[in-house]
């Protein structure tokens, strides 16, 4: 794959091009300010970018605001946001356009090499990849609770397995149970939700944050 | 008479100030000696025995390193508190009324922000008016028994008017020692005042009020 890397971070932006490149994938462009980040998501329309939130030149928000202009030129570019702390409503605003193409996670999610490449393939695939902070902050913010409270425990450990951005063979591998048991327990907690069950997962696991959103 | 009467308020405010601010900079000290810096240690401690037993027991120094990853993975975690405890990411990056439109995303009550967008102020002050309107909006929660909670923030021309409105109980009265006197004095740093409406049954109506430019 081809990526943009930006991170003004010498040692976070050196680490993370060689941990990608060690797992075959090609760092085609690096950035360090937010408008370098917007010039370089522009012009290489990267497979996917990995971009961190604050950056120079004012050290607030600038990467999240660049990944946010590229992917109204662009829609639907894949970024995958790594930073030090979620917050839901960055990640309300990455998700606001519906396109999928998505990451948010928490930058020590690098430790874990195998999941992380994980992540950034599923994001350059199209489909999400939300940090389970982010996603245990929209299930328990006031309005969620209310109308989630008719599902049983598997079910919302399913449904937060799923808002993450997991296949079904991912949600049953990492619980432990079989594919066709997660499948019930989706079809269950989609009925419950009042939600259409569709085959595709990345157009599920939109729904499913969509409906999450709601307030 | 009047005038060394407001000295004397000033120096007793400045003062509290002070106290508060030392007993805020031991517990942060504390936290980073016992969490980070400890575990920091321990991950070197760690690395240092792996890199010995590389050749003469290989699964143990795998065991290590994992343990070290884990250790590096949980510093990172509390410093993310710690950090969010001196000021909220959210703050930094985007200023005061996003980092309240985050707040409110977060917390158990229904809470609607309404919000001149555009408003920046200085940095001291959108802290003080931060972590004010958190303390009202738990106080909502947690004694009022509030379900929901209505956020307004604007600027009168001659400073900042933000309102926090919650459907609880009511009845909150002011007491010496108390929440809302400590919220008042820490206004008072900046000559700004506080304002509370709780007739018994509610709604409860808190304003804050401190002059100061829109930058």
């Amino acid at each position: 794959m081809r990526i943009v890397v930006a991170e003004d971070l010498y040692l976070l932006r050196d680490g993370m091009v060689r941990l990608l490149e060690a797992f075959g994938h090609e760092v085609v462009a690096t950035a360090t300010t937010g408008p370098e980040t917007l010039a370089a998501l522009l012009t290489w329309r990267p497979d996917v970018a990995i971009v961190d939130v604050r950056m120079p030149p004012a050290q607030s928000d600038e990467g999240l605001r660049a990944a946010l202009a590229a992917r109204a030129e662009v829609p639907g570019l894949p970024i995958l946001i790594l930073s030090q702390h979620v917050v839901q409503l960055y990640a309300r605003e990455l998700l606001a356009d519906g396109a999928g193409g998505i990451g948010y996670v928490l930058k020590e999610n690098v430790f874990d090499a195998d999941q992380f490449i994980d992540s950034v393939e599923r994001v350059a695939a199209g489909g999400t990849a939300m940090d389970p902070a982010v996603i245990a902050k929209l299930l328990s913010s006031g309005s969620s609770n209310r109308r989630l409270g008719g599902l049983t425990e598997r079910e919302h450990e399913v449904l937060a397995l799923m808002a993450e951005g997991l296949s079904n063979q991912a949600i049953a591998k990492r619980l432990f149970l079989s594919d066709s048991t997660i499948g019930k327990y989706t079809t269950s907690l989609f009925g419950k939700l009042g939600l259409t069950e569709d085959d595709d997962s990345n157009r599920r696991v939109l729904a499913v944050l969509a409906y999450l959103q709601e307030n | 008479m009047r005038m060394a009467g407001q000295v004397r308020d000033l120096t007793a405010q400045r003062a509290d100030t002070t106290i508060a601010q030392a007993a805020e900079i031991r517990r942060i000290e504390r936290d980073l000696h016992d969490g980070a810096q400890a575990r920091l240690v321990g991950l070197g401690l760690a690395l240092a025995t792996a890199e010995k037993l590389m050749e003469t027991d290989p699964d143990r120094a795998r065991a290590l390193m994992r343990e070290a990853r884990a250790g590096a993975a949980t510093s990172l975690a509390e410093l993310r508190e710690l950090v969010g405890g001196i000021t909220p990411p959210v703050l930094n990056e985007r200023g005061l009324v996003d980092a309240v439109r985050a707040f409110a995303l977060d917390g158990a009550l229904e809470a609607e922000v309404v919000a001149d967008g555009a408003l920046r102020l200085d940095p001291p002050i959108e802290a003080a008016v931060y972590f004010g309107i958190a303390e009202l909006m738990t106080n909502a929660t947690k004694h009022a028994q509030a379900t929901r909670a209505r956020i307004t923030l604007t600027h009168d021309g001659v400073g900042l008017v933000a309102e926090v409105e919650d459907d609880g109980r009511g009845g909150i009265r002011e007491r010496d020692g108390g929440g809302l006197a400590g919220l008042r004095r820490r206004l008072a740093v900046f000559d700004g005042d506080l304002e509370v409406t709780s007739p018994v049954g509610g709604p409860t109506s808190v304003r804050m009020m401190v002059p100061c430019a829109s930058l």
